[in-house]
């Protein structure tokens, strides 16, 4: 299941990536410091690898991917894509990113309109991009429909008459439209039956090796993760805590961060049961608070590829 | 965004297959034929249309039966219901019951197009509105606040005052102008809600342009809801234009029920010729009522929980 560490160029690299985001208060609504939705997150996505981004549900995860993909626009810190710097880039200029980063979404009810048929919704990219004439626009939504395990006659449909798997398929064969180069995964099997998960994740993983995908998975279920990933942050509040290839992260987690969160999902292996206690009686002091995690300032490299926050 | 308002108003139905529109409109006569309020709407409503259709229909019998410059050569005063006047004369002669089918022409006229044009006004802004946020919404909200505290018939009384008789499609379109704040603001919600959907975002992620979001994305979504506020609309024009008819301040050009009830009215024969009276009176209740029980039916259609408004606000 693990592939190969490739220490080539990455694909995208964020470096001190940041979004505030102001709450207003009071009468006068003052902008008070608000919320550090995303408080300087560095990553490297090499090609070919799926790069997952753990954490609890608000830690910004969602935030990270809305910023690469300028949804939101970030407050401080760079993204490159292929060497090319993308931060400061209007949308005009950004546009033909827009082919090269793609994106697959969390709930598959809301992420189709409602009112295109699913060859329509599929197309949007491809005629917006103008990669394909009109006239081989239909082959290429079956093409793409047959990739992702639909059968063509769905290109006409509307979204209501699918299941949540299908139409995450859908989503998916949209996604995969304008051929990109990395596709952000924003939970993409939570709102999912287990049944169906399985056969989403098999999807994604056959696709990446057929076309040479990179992913940034974002997910808070570790067990999905750890299968599917190649390299792991966990994230919390709006920090990384931890860096490491998906293996050394499973079998070695470092931060006490990581350690809870392994110990609070449904243990993969048995010694996470009593991590927490383990936890709970190393640190000073008693068990720590949950600032105390993200206060650390400077990441340390423990081992290659494993990079730690520490406490000072 | 002045670019958007102009493009906008492409009907973008066109872009939509005809496969939705045709299964929706299945599945909505279905609910609709069930729904007994709505039922009852749409017959009267077909018996309206077949009155305005036949409209024209006396003035080819005989020239004396034209509504507006018919005058029996025997008859040039009020008479009652006759084989030769159905439903009676008016104070020079002219035939009530063709007087009362030219009115429901005009009363579809005037409500259809009035609110067609309201619902394209408050559409078109209340989307620009929520789409834009920021200042576009705070500015195009308080234009529509402005204008929907003004009482519409005391403004439309005061401008005929100033500018004499208004032209029939003059006072349509000062009804229009303003009757739109209302459907905005419904429209302005529904696309705050719209624009956070993920399938927006997605689109946007596509490459798609914020004119081609609110096209493709966004107007298909608020489509029935404008539909639906348009039959509420139809409702209030008809109203207003009935009373400003009445108040004298009608088109002098054109035959409505309201300009009827005001030649009862100004000829002192309001209870004198219950046969004059009554017909124009029970056809404007039972038209707006119509719209009403259909504006309802569709309301359910639609979504059972959607808020409804007061067509006589």
């Amino acid at each position: 299941m693990e592939k190969s560490l490739t220490t080539g160029k990455p694909l995208l690299t964020v470096r001190n990536l940041k979004k505030h985001f102001a709450v207003r208060r009071g009468f006068f609504q003052r902008a008070d410091t608000g919320v550090r939705a995303v408080d300087g997150v560095d990553l490297d996505i090499l090609p070919h690898q799926t790069m997952g981004l753990v954490g609890e549900s608000g830690c910004g995860k969602s935030t990270v991917a809305r910023l690469i993909l300028r949804l939101l626009y970030p407050d401080a810190g760079r993204i490159c894509f292929d060497g090319q710097e993308i931060t400061d880039l209007n949308e005009r200029a950004f546009k033909p990113l827009r082919k090269k980063i793609q994106m697959i979404f969390q709930d598959p009810y809301s992420s189709l309109n409602p009112r295109m048929t699913v060859a329509q919704s599929i197309a949007e990219g491809v005629r917006i991009s103008g990669i394909t004439a009109k006239t081989d626009q239909r082959r290429r939504i079956e093409r793409l429909l047959d990739m992702v395990g639909m059968p063509s006659a769905s290109a006409d449909r509307y979204p209501h008459e699918f299941s949540g798997g299908q139409r995450q398929r859908v989503g998916i064969a949209r996604a995969l439209s304008v051929s990109p180069r990395l596709i952000l995964c924003d939970e993409p099997i939570s709102a999912l039956d287990v049944s169906i998960q399985a056969q989403i994740i098999n999807l994604l993983k056959d696709l990446q090796d057929e076309l040479g995908l990179s992913y940034l998975f974002i997910s808070h279920d570790l067990n999905v993760v750890s299968y599917i990933c190649d390299h792991v942050c966990v994230m919390y509040r709006g920090r990384i805590m931890e860096s490491a290839p998906a293996t050394a992260l499973f079998d070695n987690p470092r931060h006490p961060y990581t350690l809870k969160l392994l110990s609070a999902t449904a243990p993969l292996k048995e010694e996470f049961r009593t991590v927490s206690d383990v936890v709970a009686s190393e640190a000073p002091g008693g068990e720590l608070s949950e600032t105390a995690y993200a206060e650390g300032t400077t990441m340390v490299e423990v081992e290659a590829g494993h990079w730690v926050r520490t406490q000072r | 965004m002045s670019a958007d308002t102009n493009n906008r108003s492409a009907p973008s139905g066109a872009a939509l297959p005809e496969a939705y529109w045709q299964s929706a409109f299945t599945e909505s006569w279905g609910v609709l034929s069930r729904h007994t309020i709505g039922r009852i709407g749409m017959i009267l409503l077909g018996l309206f249309a077949l009155m305005a259709l036949a409209s024209f229909i006396p003035p080819l019998i005989d020239p004396i039966y034209n509504p507006m410059s018919g005058v029996d050569p025997i008859i040039s005063y009020t008479s009652g219901p006759s084989w030769r006047h159905w439903l009676g004369t008016d104070f020079i002669g002219r035939d009530i019951f063709s007087q009362l089918l030219a009115g429901a022409r005009i009363a579809f006229m005037v409500g259809i197009s009035a609110a067609f044009m309201s619902i394209f006004l408050g559409t078109a802004i209340g989307m620009l509105a929520g789409y834009s946020g920021r200042w576009g919404d705070t500015l195009l909200m308080r234009l529509a606040d402005m204008i929907m505290v003004m009482p519409t018939l005391l403004v439309l009384l005061v401008m005929a005052a100033l500018f004499g008789q208004l032209n029939i499609w003059t006072i349509v379109l000062l009804i229009a102008l303003f009757r739109w704040p209302g459907v905005a603001r419904v429209i302005r919600s529904q696309t705050l809600t719209l624009k956070h959907r993920p399938f927006i975002e997605s689109a946007r992620i596509a490459g798609a342009s914020h004119l081609r979001i609110l096209v493709r994305h966004i107007l298909p979504n608020v489509l029935p809801l404008a539909l639906l506020y348009m039959s509420f609309r139809v409702t209030s024009a008809i109203i207003i234009e009935a009373a400003l008819a009445f108040l004298g301040f009608g088109d002098p050009g054109t035959v409505s029920w309201g300009m009827m009830l005001q030649w009862v009215w100004k000829t002192g024969h309001m209870f004198q010729a219950p046969y004059w009276l009554l017909p124009p009176g029970i056809c404007i209740s039972l038209l707006t009522l119509a719209f009403y029980m259909l504006g309802r039916a569709m309301e359910e259609v639609l979504d059972p929980r959607m808020r409804r408004e007061d067509p006589e606000e």
